[in-house]
């Protein structure tokens, strides 16, 4: 195993400190846990296990959190919002006049909708858990046995009746599912009346979760106080974030564990089985994209607005350059490198996952992202 | 450590300096450490060396530092097992969801191996008769056609056990220094929705939320007889407080054994407990509840690397551990005897799993079983353990519940929707030390419900 100097260091300092631990006292397990740091660090395991991440707790700038909040979260779910309101509409017109051009313009609908979802997932978080929005909108696998037997049967597609539904029946990829058949191959005249109706059901329960998402982060539900709030006063007098690292805990931790899925569960495990039926959003052949946007999404955690590819002035990216420079750039130019590399995967995923020629390419969009992962955990992460 | 061969010479001699330095300061930092250490008993790692530092949402599901390369890569595959969704078969991906079910996954209700909140769909109701024959295997007497928990979903073409609704009552409180409160509590309704499964009106129900999962790997090697030891079933200390052990069944040795997990420590094992789960929840037949199926819907290997996962995820470090506010709180809690059976420290014997041995770790639980007192009890029997009895409820991570489920809520059925409203709750033999509890000034109720949310 391959040490760097900090590394090694730590690792020395570590191990003699132990030695001199069980000297003095019998039981090592005692103490808080150490802050150790080494080259397989956090939840990636890699070569050498587990390690606890070496979080300072020294993080105090709250205008970083306020800037993640209203630039990047709340800005989202609105777009969101405004895409899934648009993917309605589409579905509605297809539903209604079907034809080459509104089946289009619904699958464009819908691509454009999960590009926007796919750039939230780093900052999964807060009340779409408890109330039921994320498993509403993003539920995967779909469950193909009972889609087909409720389009079998006579039973009304109404945006109510749909709502009821497991969410297996529905959300993102019951839409691609119906929308796009399976591989990407479904031609207008396999459309039938059923298929339509509940995909029109299905787009209007899209959008009403996505404003009721929105509207938990931005106003409150059930007489609760928006989210915004409940993060963006991280360590004021606050059960939920009591001290002002543990809410940039949860912008750090969020951003490394969409990287690690991207890079472990979304390529990884596919890869490994050589198995296009594990990737997400293989019906639309669009997994390829949701990779990249799930970086991207990332990226503007990072760069502390959305849309932008520079940083906010108060972003987690000025915050590392004020304390380390090349950190920031670093993990700048790793940001960069890693979503160059998904570029170059040939499209579509759904493809290029089983063909030898891609594998090389696939394999360092797999390694950029655990590379940046790292950086992460290494060079941000003991800043917080 | 290796021999170090000549060619690599050069840039060892390049870190020696670095190494030396290294080892006299880690040297120097453990014996501060140490001393620091015996000034504060009882503050150390909430799981051993399990412990992360981790308070975001995510805090439940870090896996436990010090697991080796091929640990990890088994907890890895146990995590992707847990968020697994389960569909209707046949499937390519995930097939053997139900016939009847209450969620499709684990995550569905343990979300972010946490809580679920207290809702159909995230809850669940367990069930039995009165009167009648004990099944030995489920320690209370099944209803039929339904046995012991309505499972309220279905697939397609069938119908649930039960329609299940809830909806609140709420009474109000005073404290002695005059200051109000109002607690809520579930009223259950369940209606009947298949004409062959009538819902006797005589039958027992106890709604539940689900629990974190994390932490109960260490509760597992927790050595029987330090748990027995605490016991004390007749009270014969005469501080008002028994503590009693759980029998329960153990099918996997098909013999009686002592419950540790579930509510009402009904549950021998974790393994148990997550093929049960998978039984009873999602429907998913599996090795140990083969539902009569030659070939049920998920193997051992996946059984086995769901319960690793369990087993090996990390217990969150608390926070706050120096704010006066905190250990002023954290000296009342003891003073008002919740330590009694919160207890604060235990210590785990042998494990298979090597990081989980050993550990001093401060669960504040003695995992026995304890009269609540009328307000909280299901009046449903659970092997041993009566209608008012409970499990004594792990502390660690209490503070995260809400961080980690915006939300959620606290005791068996999610009722309190504060810490404070658990304290509240407490009765039978935690009568007096509520009392004491309220019998305190505002402030020292501030310190001590904020050392709880420090957990």
């Amino acid at each position: 195993m391959r040490l760097k100097p900090i590394g090694l260091f730590l690792a020395v300092g570590l191990t003699s400190s132990l030695v001199a631990c069980t000297t003095s006292a019998p039981d090592v397990s005692d103490a808080e846990s150490p802050a150790v740091q080494t080259e397989a660090a956090g939840g990636e395991g890699g070569e050498g296990g587990t390690v606890d991440l070496a979080w300072s707790g020294e993080f105090a700038d709250r205008e970083v959190i306020a800037g993640f909040t209203n630039r990047v979260v709340v800005p989202k779910y609105e777009q969101f919002e405004a895409a899934a309101q648009e993917l309605a509409t589409s579905l509605d017109q297809f539903a209604n006049a079907p034809s080459e051009a509104s089946l289009t313009a619904a699958r464009e609908a819908w691509l454009e909708a999960r590009s926007v979802w796919e750039r939230t997932e780093s900052f999964a978080f807060g009340p779409a858990g408890s109330l039921g929005y994320d498993a509403a909108l993003d539920t995967w696998p779909v469950n193909e046995t009972d889609i087909q037997q409720v389009l079998a049967s006579d039973e009304p597609l109404t945006a109510e009746q749909v709502a009821q539904l497991p969410d297996s029946q529905k959300g993102m990829h019951t839409i691609e599912y119906l929308l796009f058949g399976l591989e990407n191959d479904k031609s207008l005249d396999q459309f039938s009346d059923r298929d339509r109706a509940y995909l029109q059901a299905l787009g209007q329960d899209l959008s009403r979760v996505s404003s009721a998402l929105l509207e938990s982060w931005q106003v409150g539900i059930n007489g609760q106080p928006p989210y915004r709030e409940v993060i963006a006063q991280a360590g004021e007098n606050n059960t939920v974030y009591p001290t002002l690292p543990a809410g940039a805990q949860e912008m750090v931790t969020g951003l490394i564990e969409s990287l690690n899925e991207v890079a472990a569960e979304k390529i990884g495990v596919p890869l490994e089985e050589q198995d296009p039926v594990n990737l997400e959003s293989r019906f639309s052949h669009n997994t390829l994209a949701d990779l990249k946007n799930n970086v991207i999404g990332a990226r503007a955690v990072y760069y502390g607005q959305a849309g932008a590819e520079t940083a906010a002035a108060d972003s987690l990216s000025r915050y590392v350059a004020q304390r380390d420079a090349a950190a920031d750039e670093q993990i700048q130019a790793e940001f960069e490198a890693a979503i160059a590399a998904l570029e170059a995967v040939p499209a579509p995923l759904e493809e290029s996952v089983t063909d030898p020629d891609a594998a090389p390419a696939l394999q360092q969009a797999q390694d950029a992202v655990l590379a940046l992962q790292e950086t992460l955990e290494t060079q941000l992460v003991p800043l917080i | 450590m290796a021999p170090v061969l000549s060619s690599q010479l050069p840039r060892w001699k390049k870190y020696l300096g670095l190494l030396l330095a290294a080892a006299v300061l880690g040297a120097l930092l453990s014996f501060g450490l140490n001393s620091w250490r015996s000034s504060s008993p009882g503050q150390t790692g909430a799981g051993g060396a399990t412990t992360v530092n981790n308070r975001s949402s995510r805090a439940f599901s870090q896996p436990a530092p010090g697991l080796s390369a091929a640990e990890f890569d088994q907890h890895a595959e146990g995590d992707a097992n847990f968020e697994a969704v389960f569909v209707t078969a046949p499937a390519q991906v995930n097939p053997g969801l139900g016939p009847l079910f209450n969620n499709a996954a684990c995550v569905g209700c343990h979300i972010k191996d946490g809580r679920g909140m207290p809702e159909p769909g995230q809850s669940l109701v367990r069930v039995s008769l009165p009167m009648g024959e004990v099944n030995p295997a489920m320690g209370v007497v099944p209803v039929p056609e339904i046995g012991v928990q309505i499972r309220d979903r279905a697939v397609y073409g069938h119908v649930p056990d039960a329609r299940m609704a809830m909806d609140w009552q709420t009474q109000v409180g005073q404290y002695p220094d005059g200051r109000a409160y109002e607690l809520r509590s579930p009223r259950l309704k369940l209606t009947q929705a298949d004409p062959e499964k009538p819902l006797p009106d005589d039958m027992l129900t106890s709604l539940r939320v689900p629990p974190p999962i994390f932490g109960s790997g260490l509760l597992e090697v927790v050595p029987e007889v330090a748990i027995l030891d605490q016991a004390d079933p007749d009270d014969r200390n005469q501080d008002g407080i028994s503590g009693r052990p759980n029998r329960v069944w153990d099918p996997g040795a098909q013999a009686e054994a002592l419950g540790r997990f579930g509510f009402k420590a009904n549950t021998v094992s974790l393994e148990v407990q997550t093929a049960v789960a998978y039984f009873n929840d999602m429907g998913v037949t599996n090795p140990v509840f083969t539902g009569g199926q030659a070939s049920p819907d998920v193997d051992q290997k996946t059984l086995d690397t769901t319960t690793f996962y369990v087993q090996t995820l990390g217990v969150p470090a608390r926070t706050l551990r120096d704010n006066p506010q905190v250990q002023r709180g954290e000296r009342l809690f003891a003073q008002v005897s919740c330590t009694a059976c919160h207890v604060a420290t235990l210590k785990t014997g042998p494990a298979d799993i090597p990081v989980l041995a050993n550990q001093t770790i401060h669960p504040y639980t003695d995992l026995l079983l304890h009269d609540m007192g009328g307000g909280l009890a299901d009046n449903r029997p659970d092997f041993d353990a009566s209608g008012s009895e409970w499990r004594t409820a792990p502390l660690w991570g209490l503070g995260l519940v809400q961080t980690v489920l915006p939300y959620a809520g606290y005791l068996h059925d999610g009722r309190a929707r504060t810490i404070e409203e658990a304290v509240l709750w407490h009765d039978g033999e935690a009568a007096e030390s509520k009392a004491q509890f309220m019998a305190l000034g505002e402030r020292d109720r501030a310190a001590l419900l904020q050392f709880l949310n420090s957990l």
